[in-house]
Order: C-alpha cells, then sequence, then structure tokens
C-alpha cells in the first residue's frame, strides 16, 4: 500500500504528527513548553530600535527561494519573522525595505507588512517601496541588494530564509555599511558564510522556531517541543543504526529502508 | 472566505502531493493530479511575476523623477533594459542575434563580475571572523587553518599528518555538526509544513 522504500519515512511522520497534535493540545491548555533563549531572536527588537534611533531603514530579505519549492518552509519562516520586524518599523515609523527574489513571495510579503502595518493603525504609512521585488536571477538580485546597502545605508539588516551563493556578499555588504546584521538559514553549505560574518545568526532549527519565539502562540510553541521529540528519536535510529552496523548486523539497515 | 478558500486550497494541495509521495501504488490516479497542481503552481507563478514587474515598474517610476533622486539614470536604465529585453523575447525571438547578444556579451558577463566580486568579501569577511577574542572564535580560526594548509597542496610539505587531520576535522566534526543541523532543520521544516496544511500556520497568508 505504501511506496516501496517510504514505510518507514511514513511511520517516522505519522509519528511526528501524531507527537505534534499531542503537544500543541497541551500547549493549548496551559502547559506552555520552554524555549531557550535564542540571541539571534531576541536581537531583532534591539536592531531595529537602533535603526530607529539612527534614523535609517531596516533592511529584510526573506531568502530568495519561491514559495511552491523545496525551500518553501524556509522561505515561510523569513516571512513569519517579516510579520514582526514590520510590526516593530510599524510602531516606532522606522523605514522598511523588504527586498524580494521570488516573484510568488511578492504578494505575499506584501500582505504580511500590510496586515502588520493595519495591525499597528499605520496603513496611511504603506509605500510600494517597502516590498519590492528586485530579480529572479541570483547576482542580480544580490547587486541591487548590494545597491540598496549602499545607498540607503540601513541600521539593520536581517536576513532569514534561505540562501545560495550570494549569502556572503549580502551579509558582508550589510556589515560594511554598519548595519547589525541579523541572518538565518538552515542550508547547511551557507551556515558557515553567515556565522563569519553576521552578528548574530539563526542556525538550522533556530529560524524555524522565530514564529514560535516571537508571537508565544501555544500551537507553535507546541509544536517547537513536538519537534524536541523528534530529534531524541533520530538520534537513537543514528545510535542503533551506528551499533547494528559496526556489530555486522544489517537488519535495522533493512528496516529502515523499507 | 478570503482565508478560508486559500486554506483549502492549501489543504488539498498538500494533501494529494503527500498522497503521490507515500501511496503512489494505492492510488496510481494521485500522480497525475500531483503533476496537474505542480502544473497550475507554475501557471500561477508565472501571473506572480506580471504582480512583482508590476511593483519593480511602480517602485522604479517614483524614483526617475531627477529633482528627488540624483541617481536618476539607474532606474531608467533598468526599465529601458527590462522592457527592450522582454519586446526583442516575445516579438523578435530568443534565437536572434539580438538577443543573443545581449544575453551573452552583457547579461552573463555582468553575472559572472557579480560572482567573481564574492572573493573580496570572503577576505572582508574573514579578516572580522578569524579573530581569536573568544574561545570559540579561536577554534574557528584554528580549524579554519589547518583546513585550509590541508587542503592546499603546501600543506603536503609539513608532513602527512596535516591533510590527515585536516579530513579528520571534516569527516567527524564537520560532518557530526552538519547532520544535527540537517536533522533540527528537516524537523523544522516538516512542522512548519504541517502548521501550513492544516491551517494552524496562517502566516504566509498574511494572518495569524
Amino acid at each position: 500500500m505504501i511506496t516501496a522504500g517510504k514505510q518507514f519515512v511514513f511511520m517516522f511522520f505519522a509519528f511526528m504528527i501524531v507527537v505534534l497534535l499531542y503537544r500543541m493540545d497541551r500547549a493549548k491548555k496551559g502547559n506552555l513548553p520552554w524555549i531557550r533563549r535564542i540571541a539571534g531572536l531576541q536581537a531583532i527588537d534591539e536592531a531595529v530600535g537602533r535603526a530607529t534611533e539612527l534614523g535609517t531603514p531596516v533592511f529584510y530579505v526573506p531568502g530568495r527561494t519561491e514559495i511552491n519549492t523545496s525551500g518553501a518552509a524556509q522561505t515561510m519562516a523569513g516571512l513569519e519573522i517579516l510579520g514582526h520586524v514590520a510590526g516593530l518599523t510599524a510602531k516606532y515609523d522606522t523605514e522598511l525595505i523588504t527586498a524580494i527574489a521570488a516573484p510568488n513571495v511578492q504578494p505575499v510579503a506584501e500582505e504580511i507588512v500590510r496586515q502588520a502595518y493595519v495591525a499597528a493603525g499605520k496603513a496611511e504609512a504603506l509605500k510600494p517601496e517597502m516590498v519590492q521585488f528586485l530579480s529572479n536571477e541570483q547576482f542580480a538580485f544580490a547587486a541591487a541588494c548590494l545597491a540598496i546597502m549602499n545607498r540607503e545605508h540601513p541600521g539593520a539588516a536581517i536576513m532569514v530564509g534561505e540562501f545560495q551563493a550570494e549569502t556572503m556578499m549580502l551579509v558582508e555588504a550589510a556589515a560594511q555599511t554598519g548595519a547589525i546584521t541579523i541572518c538565518g538559514t538552515s542550508r547547511a553549505i551557507q551556515i558557515p558564510f553567515f556565522v563569519a560574518a553576521a552578528d548574530y545568526t539563526l542556525i538550522g532549527e533556530e529560524m524555524f522556531a522565530g514564529g514560535a519565539y516571537l508571537t508565544r502562540d501555544p500551537n507553535k510553541l507546541g509544536s517547537i517541543a513536538a519537534l524536541d521529540v523528534g530529534k531524541v528519536l533520530g538520534t537513537l535510529i543514528i545510535l542503533i543504526g551506528a551499533i547494528t552496523m559496526t556489530a555486522g548486523n544489517k537488519s535495522f539497515l533493512n528496516f529502515i529502508k523499507k | 472566505m478570503r482565508k478560508e478558500i486559500p486554506l483549502a486550497i492549501a489543504f488539498v494541495t498538500g494533501f494529494v502531493v503527500l498522497l503521490e509521495y507515500f501511496f503512489l501504488p494505492a492510488v496510481p490516479a494521485s500522480k497525475a493530479w500531483a503533476t496537474m497542481l505542480q502544473q497550475w503552481g507554475i501557471v500561477v507563478s508565472g501571473f506572480a511575476m506580471f504582480v512583482a514587474a508590476t511593483n519593480l515598474v511602480l517602485v522604479n517610476v517614483k524614483k526617475m523623477d531627477p529633482k528627488r533622486n540624483k541617481e536618476w539614470y539607474n532606474p531608467v536604465l533598468l526599465l529601458v533594459f527590462m522592457f527592450g529585453m522582454a519586446f526583442i523575447g516575445l516579438f523578435v525571438g530568443e534565437r536572434t542575434a539580438t538577443y543573443q547578444f545581449l544575453f551573452t556579451k552583457m547579461y552573463q558577463p555582468l553575472g559572472t563580475a557579480m560572482f567573481a566580486l564574492m572573493v573580496f568579501f570572503i577576505a572582508s569577511a574573514a579578516q572580522r571572523a578569524f579573530r581569536a577574542k573568544s574561545v570559540e572564535a579561536a577554534l574557528l580560526l584554528a580549524a579554519g587553518i589547518i583546513v585550509m594548509l590541508g587542503r592546499a597542496p603546501v600543506g603536503e610539505l609539513a608532513g602527512s599528518w596535516l591533510p590527515n587531520l585536516t579530513n579528520w576535522i571534516m569527516n567527524f566534526p564537520n560532518v557530526a555538526g552538519n547532520r544535527a543541523i540537517m536533522m533540527g532543520a528537516a524537523l523544522g521544516a516538516t512542522a512548519t509544513a504541517f502548521r501550513a496544511l492544516v491551517g494552524i500556520d496562517r502566516s504566509y497568508l498574511g494572518v495569524d
């Protein structure tokens, strides 16, 4: 019934769904899980505050990936944090420049920023420049971001989402203009660039925790708690796999390959 | 209805794609459904390009005023080339010498030049990052020096221990760290996707 080779994946997936539902239900009933302090997310308010004090804009990039690709979850995490940042810029009357590379992210980002400004009672402050589509070509987009940062000298540059080779250019250009840089991605190959060049880096799952951390929404907090169960299970699978393979027993390997 | 219809579309689309991924032998028709939905996604993305291009024109037309913008010629150039490329591509043809000239002699070298600039950004970032200001930064610095020397031909002059140490750093601490990040990221992506699928997370609709 289940496609060959995907049976174990399905079991893991189904287990995670059950745990997610259980932890979200518990969180809704008031058993909110504790989430450790995440410096990168904590620094967002400080970064927007700094840009406000300096009278400079906040520059935001929610990744470069379309919302209907395998990197969509990262784009959505970036958009969730954009909602929070837009709420802050609306509250403090700070200029916001959101750079968009994926055409189908443009209307979503526009709507998120619009909702944040409406919620803050600042609908009249909305401008098309707040969410700018630059280019869907990698280096044309990077060049446009560099130009904006060099012209506008943002006080804060926040980049959360899926990035590729342009990572280093964007974050280093932001650092050179004197911005506080907060970056996040779960692409393992790009994380070192962010770690080397950014002031704060959201590594892997930290960016997915952003929405829960910033909004304190019980459903989202519950789902973060469920991830810990998944990590324990994943670690156990790795350990059992390592022990059985070291002992020359392939039965566990064959089981997870099913 | 403004929220319910997009949520229903997201749920049905996600459900069909999952059905095709896990239960293709049981529901063979799911492959055709999933392919159709993916094609619809491409069409919708095509329309999104119009929305994005409209934003690009609106933002740049405002910047073309020489009284308000000293660099007014940049948006003019952008729009001339944008509409010029679109016109030539649509009405003259992508295989024509004009289009090929613009693409291979202008667009591609510009992209390559941007990519080449990366080396300066890397050097500048490395100069800031590789300062042993803390234990973590010192470890990063030490690992960076060992891996760079071990990967370069000159590293072998110091003996085989340097390439071996480089390989050990790359194959053990590096892989362990990467796998931990990948596991956390994969679970985070699963949770985000599930929340979106069942309509708990509506941030992609601009509402929460």
